[in-house]
């Protein structure tokens, strides 16, 4: 491994990890700063406070996933579209099901959300629109118990399987039985300019009855129920270990995820520490480059690459398999499985959608944050030269699509 | 398959190069396959284990269990902790099978046979579907029971190459589009819950024969569930013109395609490990989209109905691959469309029209190509629907019909269904399970058998 440029190596493969958009301007910033410098910086930076536009009585959201790349690729505040990311890769629902207003909704949800605590975040986006109707909700009453959100808070939001029973998860259900939400705006009275909160309505009808969720009897309901999902270190510990894998890149040891579980429920699942933790681990430091970028991270750290000079098309997404809220199955998005034939081959295929300005290797290798790269493909690129066709477009199709670039 | 377990976590010597190398891609795929055992196997140089703590001092940095990055255990929160590697060096299949195809087109949102293949010989059928049953003198007749939908005529016209599969669904299913796509996907109808896409087994495993295949398996469409951690050589495209970058004559692309084939990138398996060199390999050498757009692609254009433009266009990459003749086995096409909860009596016979205009084309192309014997084209779909009606539309459902096209025994398959004792929702008992259907696909039509693939080792169903 080679540091091209010793003091800028720590804070590239921090920036590339810690935001989407490949800012160089940001690493050149930090240059000179510690880690634990950097990272206080970006968490004390403002979030931003606007809001996704969409529509009610519309499909496939494509105006709410627009709005969100180009917050993405031109964040106010980087860390805070990272971390919208992440939550949206299993805190997520398919424009499949549900209108454009309901998707701008819970993107908001997570966007002024991401930062605060994890148990208020889960309410909010367990009780709009979006969900409730994405995971059969509607369809959950008194006369018609229908599983779906409870047994999907329990394994995909909080606890994950094994901390729960089959009777668990039918308590849960009687516990959350009687919410609604109108498939085209998410509201319960089908309109949404009321202003009023989805919840429950005369067209669901709830089941009051008490119940005995993880050992106790009462009576529930889905806030409670969450209230009780969150109190348990299970639940801290999937979620920091999710946190975990999306910035450091490998799996936590679990002996040492029991432990960030454990710190973390002491923290009252609060974001902002758990972010400082993690970032500030020696194993951060040590593991860069050890995860493949998905889909989406990959089309915009190649938009960082070429300064966002290639105009935002949504083919590109699909043709890099991730466009935002169409995740392949309810659970979300794979964090791993991304480095196969044919995600390289989209890869290559997107690529050769792209003008490259000129610039020499030193320059190409500057846009694209690699500071440390490995002896074989740095002399491998220095090989191009003499390799015929156009240079400079093989020299940025080459590094783009070297495994230093696919990895973060 | 407990027979086939080796353990992926033994100690085993790697090359330092091959290991250092391999880390460099990184994350990538999970812990599946024959992958990490190939990777460990190779001899000489360091040796490592699970719980090494390497320090690598070289390529890309990384000092925590190198070898667990991108287990899935934290992060696709669906999935066991662990998959067992798969050994297939027991196999050897009957070169017999070497020409076979295999092309499954799967209906998204849980297709109704009953309108696909109305039992229109029952009157119950009548009874429980009123206005949304297929009338009786429009169905194309199979035998005096069974028929098809009166939109299938290029396939009512092949009915010597239709084996019918009735009752086919799932004993634990949950009526979850999702959970139930997984489970047909994955094939974890049984106690083994894989990681792994059941296609991509079978693909790992006819891969085994063949160390240095071109091209094996494709899905025509993004992320493939079905083909999820294959380590065979695999591409999925939805657009054929992305095949393009692969034979593209330009000087840039050429040189492009030879450095990058010197990468090394997955962490896990000198198999997957060169991916690059796989899709670049030179066996993989196809005509490109404009020399084949225009002739051939035009008899896919089922014009203005969307369901059969969406599948001609997979179905043509499909034709595409099966004319460049370099191996391809496995063919993975999806459409979507059929959670037909309302509008059912308009949207239906439009879906049957696009998926029998696309099918018919590319059976077409098929024959034309003289591989009508070599192709086998199987329909499946993550449920069937309610037998009663509910609105316009019918609910999620269980017990199904579905469909092989092809060379095969033509025929009903399976034990009868009825439907005057549906289960308690309402939906029909399922006489065939969906490991079924798949072992049939993998040990009758490819000649793998069943057991290397599925933990249950389902009988196959014989049409082929």
């Amino acid at each position: 491994m080679a540091d091209r440029k010793p003091s800028h190596s720590m804070a590239a493969q921090l920036v590339r990890r810690v935001t989407l958009n490949n800012d160089q301007s940001l690493v050149n910033k930090y240059a000179s700063a510690s880690r634990g410098e950097i990272v206080k910086d970006l968490l004390a930076a403002p979030p931003d406070t606007s809001i996704a536009p969409g529509e009610s009585f519309k499909t496939y959201a494509s105006g709410t996933v627009s709005w969100w790349v180009d917050k993405m690729l031109k964040p106010s505040n980087p860390l805070q579209e990272r971390m919208t990311w992440f939550f949206h890769t299993f805190l997520t629902c398919n424009t499949f099901k549900i209108s454009e207003l309901m998707v701008a909704d819970q993107l908001n949800i997570l966007r002024q959300g991401c930062f605060g605590n994890y148990r208020d975040l889960l309410k909010k986006f367990c009780s709009s629109g979006a969900l409730i109707v994405f995971l059969n909700a509607n369809q959950n009453s008194k006369d018609a118990p229908n599983e779906n959100l409870a047994r999907e808070l329990m394994e995909l939001f909080t606890t994950g399987t094994g901390h729960y029973t089959q009777d668990d998860v039918k308590a849960a259900t009687i516990a959350l039985s009687g919410w609604f939400a109108h498939a085209w705006d998410g509201y319960p009275d089908g309109d949404h300019q009321k202003g009023e909160a989805p919840g429950t309505s005369k067209w669901n009808i709830p089941d009051t009855r008490e119940v005995t969720f993880m050992g106790e009897t009462k009576k529930w309901d889905l806030f409670s129920v969450i209230d009780k999902l969150c109190s348990m270190e299970a639940t801290a510990t999937r979620i920091a270990s999710l946190l975990w894998f999306h910035l450091v890149g490998t799996e936590i040891p679990k002996p040492k995820a029991d432990e960030l579980g454990k710190w973390w429920s002491g923290q009252d699942l609060e974001m902002k520490p758990l972010i400082e933790k993690i970032v500030s681990d020696s194993a951060f430091d040590e593991n860069y480059y050890a995860r493949t970028r998905t889909g989406l991270e990959y089309y915009c750290a190649v938009q960082g690459a070429v300064n966002n000079s290639h105009p935002y098309d949504e083919k590109d997404l699909r043709l890099l398999s991730q466009t935002p809220y169409n995740p392949p199955n309810v659970a979300g998005w794979p964090q791993s499985q991304w480095f196969n034939p044919g995600s390289m081959l989209w890869r290559a295929n997107f690529l050769r959608r792209i003008s490259f300005p000129q610039a020499s290797l030193d320059e190409v290798l500057d846009s694209c944050g690699l500071y440390s790269i490995s002896d074989a493909t740095l002399a491998l690129l220095k090989s191009l030269d003499s390799k015929g066709g156009d240079t400079n477009k093989l020299r940025w199709l080459v590094t783009l699509s070297s495994p230093e670039f696919n990895a973060i | 398959m407990s027979n086939n377990i080796n353990n992926p976590y033994a100690k085993k010597t790697v090359t330092r190069r091959n290991f250092l190398l391999s880390l460099a891609g990184t994350g990538a795929v999970g812990l599946g396959g024959g992958a990490l055992l190939t990777l460990l196997n190779k001899s000489d140089g360091i040796t490592v284990d699970q719980k090494a703590k390497v320090d690598v001092a070289n390529p890309l940095k990384n000092s925590t269990s190198p070898l667990i990055m991108g287990s899935d255990n934290v992060t696709a929160t669906k999935e066991p902790v662990v998959e067992t590697a798969q050994d297939f060096s027991g196999l050897t299949i009957d070169p017999k099978y070497k020409d076979r195809i295999l092309v499954v087109i799967e209906l998204f949102g849980g297709n109704d046979g009953l309108s696909m293949v109305p039992p229109y010989g029952t009157g119950k059928y009548y009874d429980l579907r009123g206005g949304l049953a297929v009338p009786q003198n429009e169905v194309l007749p199979i035998n005096d029971q069974f028929g098809l939908h009166r939109e299938l005529v290029n396939l009512h016209e092949r009915k010597d190459q239709l084996a019918i599969v009735q009752g086919i669904g799932h004993t634990d299913g949950n009526l979850s589009h999702f959970q139930m796509q997984d489970q047909v996907n994955l094939g974890n109808s049984g106690s083994e819950n894989y990681r792994t896409g059941f296609l991509a087994r079978l693909g790992n495993a006819i891969g085994s024969q063949d160390p240095d295949a071109g091209l094996l398996a494709a899905s025509t469409y993004g992320y493939s569930l079905g083909m999820r951690n294959i380590t065979a050589p695999f591409l999925s495209t939805s657009d054929l013109a992305q095949l393009d970058v692969i034979s593209d004559k330009d000087a840039t692309y050429a040189a492009y395609r030879e450095a990058v084939s010197s990468f090394k990138g997955d962490p896990l398996s000198d198999a997957t490990g060169d991916i690059f060199s796989k899709i670049y390999n030179p066996k993989n050498v196809f005509p490109s989209a404009a020399e084949s757009a225009a002739s051939e692609l035009a008899s896919y254009d089922s014009g203005d109905n969307a369901t059969g433009r969406d599948l001609g266009a997979q179905l043509a990459i499909a034709a595409h691959l099966i004319r460049a003749d370099i191996g391809v086995k496995i063919i993975q096409t999806k459409i979507s469309g059929f959670d037909n909860h309302s509008g059912m009596g308009f949207a239906y016979p439009e879906l049957m029209k696009g998926v029998d205009g696309a099918l018919g084309a590319f059976l077409n192309d098929i024959e034309t190509m003289g591989k009508k014997d070599d192709v086998l084209v199987c329909i499946i779909s993550e449920f069937g629907r309610r037998c009663q009606v509910s609105g316009d539309g019918l609910d999620h459902g269980n017990g199904s019909m579905t469909m092989a096209i092809g060379p095969v025994k033509p025929g009903i398959y399976g034990d009868d269904i009825s439907l005057n004792d549906l289960d308690e929702k309402g939906n029909i008992k399922p006489t065939v399970t969906f490991g079924q259907y798949q072992a049939s696909w993998a040990q009758d039509w490819l000649g793998v058998p069943a057991d290397l693939l599925l933990d249950e080792s389902p009988e196959t169903l014989k049409f082929v």
